[in-house]
């Protein structure tokens, strides 16, 4: 269990900049997600906490104590490949046992390990397999087995379950939420699947161009943006941003705030729009509408609406999230909320 | 894709492609006899009487095997010093080779240093040096330091070996970076990291180098024939092309006798270890 900081940590491979001056703290314990567009720089920063891919300056804390210059067998933490990084030449149990055995583990201590941890994630009737007689949720599984028997301070994920089918997927999902509500250790975990970050995390860190956009937990950040890239890049679909009549700045609304009517409401903001698309999706149906030259998506739990077909669209006042100039929130406290609401009420 | 294929196939088409295969097979059987005749004939004339093998028109045939022509061989010399120097030599240039190119090659592949891209240039070009060319300074130098007495002239030039290096550092760069990063977090130094996760991924390619370079070394005629100048640290090749210019003219039987004791423990490693020989061809070539 451990605390990990980065302090104005800067990477760069040649001329290119990949991270500059990143400040981040992921308390102990915590289920941390590392979340962005490729090349945001998330899995950089899981290599640098890790050691091997060490940061052009800066420094790494592990409870305080500055670890930048340990190598990483040092680190006291264990990492998960995305294509897993197993031995392939070893047995399932040589794979799991090399780290301990580095760690001159007497043979007891190791033994004893290994049967308790293939028990865990359910690998224990393929310890004297080799990795290519296993699937691919197998080969997954003794990728955790050889990270959790090292009993690390950190757990560090990069991508562990792109390659698995959805409905594995889903089910590793689960487990690895058990195993850190178990383990209550530290999780740092990468991906740029919005769904594992959503349903994973305690704290979701969104990254893009090596630069934090927020970082907050998953409720926070999908309710309360803070500036526009992050409220595109969670939800889907992403969420609908518009110019504001009359000013520079704009405003956007979640898919599913919509309210779709054949009547005109009477709400804070409504609009006459065509239905150009519908797509069903079973217990909810996306309609995309246009009005005005401009295209909202719409997810709506009814199917009853025909493409083609003129409908009104209607928000409420608290749906409406206003993003300045400078593509930062407006929050209600600050000046000019009220007029720029009151400009989107009339679009 | 499949369906599609089979049914634009054409009578035309099908008779050529019978031709075609008919063609591959003898091509096939061709080579084979190539290769295999030149063997069989060496066995069967270690077998024949004197007559026999200067016989003509000469016959893949013999009336009795002479077994006797293999212990006249083995007693006409001191062919166990010979086998003796020929075995020593060899494994002491396959223990060398690589103790050496082992950690070049994963250095080669693994390292990025100053001048790495020179020296692995450098490697490449010994390769393609003949032998020719530089036995004769070779000869000078062991000559100076006092060494031709030894067996050291037939090891020591050959202790590094460019091919290995160079097809060892094509399946070690072949390893997923990943395999290494994990572990140096399984906290293994490079030691352990060369020995014990990359040299298993590049088994055969290690067998087939070392099976390369002991069949090079063991059959190696023009070198130990030039660094030689007596019969103590001969090996088996240069005493068995001895036998072809005794007094009594060319007796054929004994020199393909010798010949056939040569090639024994080749044929016998070959066999055991084919398998790997091949598969660390074939999978160099593909990614």
């Amino acid at each position: 269990m451990a605390k990990i900081e980065l302090r104005n940590v800067s990477k760069r491979f040649g001329n290119t900049v990949v991270l500059e001056n990143l400040n981040l703290t992921i308390e102990d314990g915590q289920f941390a997600v590392l979340i962005g567009p490729s090349g945001c720089g998330k899995t950089t920063v899981l290599r640098t906490i890790a050691g091997i891919g060490p940061q052009s300056s800066g420094q790494v804390l592990m409870d305080d104590q500055d670890i930048s210059d340990l190598p990483p067998g040092k680190r006291d933490l264990a990492m998960v490949f995305q294509n897993y990084a197993i031995y392939p030449t070893m047995s399932v149990r040589d794979n799991i046992e090399y780290g301990l055995k580095n760690r001159k583990v007497p043979a007891p201590t190791r033994n004893k390990l290994i049967a308790e941890i293939s028990e865990i994630v359910g690998i224990a009737p393929y310890l004297d397999r080799k990795p290519a007689q296993l699937s691919g949720g197998q080969r997954q599984r003794v990728a955790l087995a050889r990270a959790m028997v090292k009993k690390p301070k950190v757990f560090l994920m990069d991508e562990p379950l792109s390659n698995l089918d959805a409905k594995l997927r889903s089910q590793m999902r689960v487990e690895l939420i058990e195993l850190h509500n178990h383990l209550k250790t530290t999780f740092v975990y990468v991906t740029h699947d919005q769904v594992e970050a959503m349903s994973m995390a305690d704290r979701i860190i969104l990254l893009n161009n090596g630069v934090i956009q927020q970082e907050a937990n998953p409720r926070e950040i999908y309710t309360n943006p803070c500036n526009k890239f992050t409220a595109q890049f969670i939800g889907a679909p992403q969420m609908n941003i518009l110019p504001l009549p009359g000013s520079d700045m704009s405003f956007g609304f979640r898919p599913e705030k919509v309210t779709l009517t054949e009547q005109a409401p009477d709400a804070f903001l409504k609009k006459k729009a065509r239905i150009i698309t519908r797509e069903m999706l079973g217990s909810e149906t996306l309609y995309q509408l246009r009005f005005d030259k401009q295209s909202i998506m719409v997810k709506s739990l009814s199917d009853v609406f025909l493409p083609g077909t003129d409908v009104y669209f209607s928000l409420r006042k608290e749906d409406i999230l206003l993003f300045k100039r400078d593509e930062n929130r407006l929050y209600p406290q600050e000046d000019g909320y009220g007029q720029a609401l009151a400009a989107a009420g009339r679009v | 894709m499949e369906n599609r294929a089979i049914q634009q196939i054409t009578p035309l088409q099908r008779a050529l492609g019978t031709v075609f295969r008919a063609l591959n097979f003898l091509l096939k059987i061709g080579l084979v006899v190539v290769f295999v005749f030149p063997f069989l004939w060496m066995i069967s004339t270690s077998l024949k009487t004197y007559p026999e093998s200067i016989a003509y028109p000469p016959s893949l045939f013999f009336a009795k095997p002479q077994w006797e022509n293999f212990v006249m061989v083995w007693n006409s010399g001191d062919y166990l010093r010979y086998a003796r120097n020929s075995i020593t030599v060899t494994l002491t240039i396959i223990a060398l080779q690589t103790l050496v190119s082992v950690p070049a090659a994963y250095a080669f592949a693994r390292y990025k240093f100053r001048g790495g891209a020179l020296l692995f240039g450098i490697v490449l070009v010994s390769f393609m040096v003949p032998t020719q060319l530089t036995f004769i300074s070779v000869y000078l130098m062991f000559s100076k330091v006092s060494m031709l007495k030894t067996l050291w002239p037939q090891i020591l030039p050959f202790g590094a070996n460019a091919f290995g290096i160079f097809m060892l550092r094509q399946s070690f760069k072949q390893v997923p970076e990943e395999l290494i990063e994990s572990a140096r977090l399984d906290n293994a130094g490079e030691i352990n990291i060369m020995f014990r996760i990359m040299l298993p991924m590049a088994k055969s390619s290690l067998v087939a180098v070392t099976m390369f370079s002991f069949i090079g070394h063991w059959n190696d005629y023009f070198w130990p024939f030039v660094m030689t100048n007596t019969d103590f640290i001969r090996p088996l090749t240069v005493a068995i092309a001895q036998l072809r210019d005794s007094e009594h003219g060319n007796q054929w039987q004994l020199v393909m006798a010798g010949n056939v004791i040569l090639v024994l423990p080749i044929l016998i490693v070959y066999v055991f270890l084919h398998k790997k020989i091949i598969s660390g061809f074939v999978y160099s070539g593909i990614k």
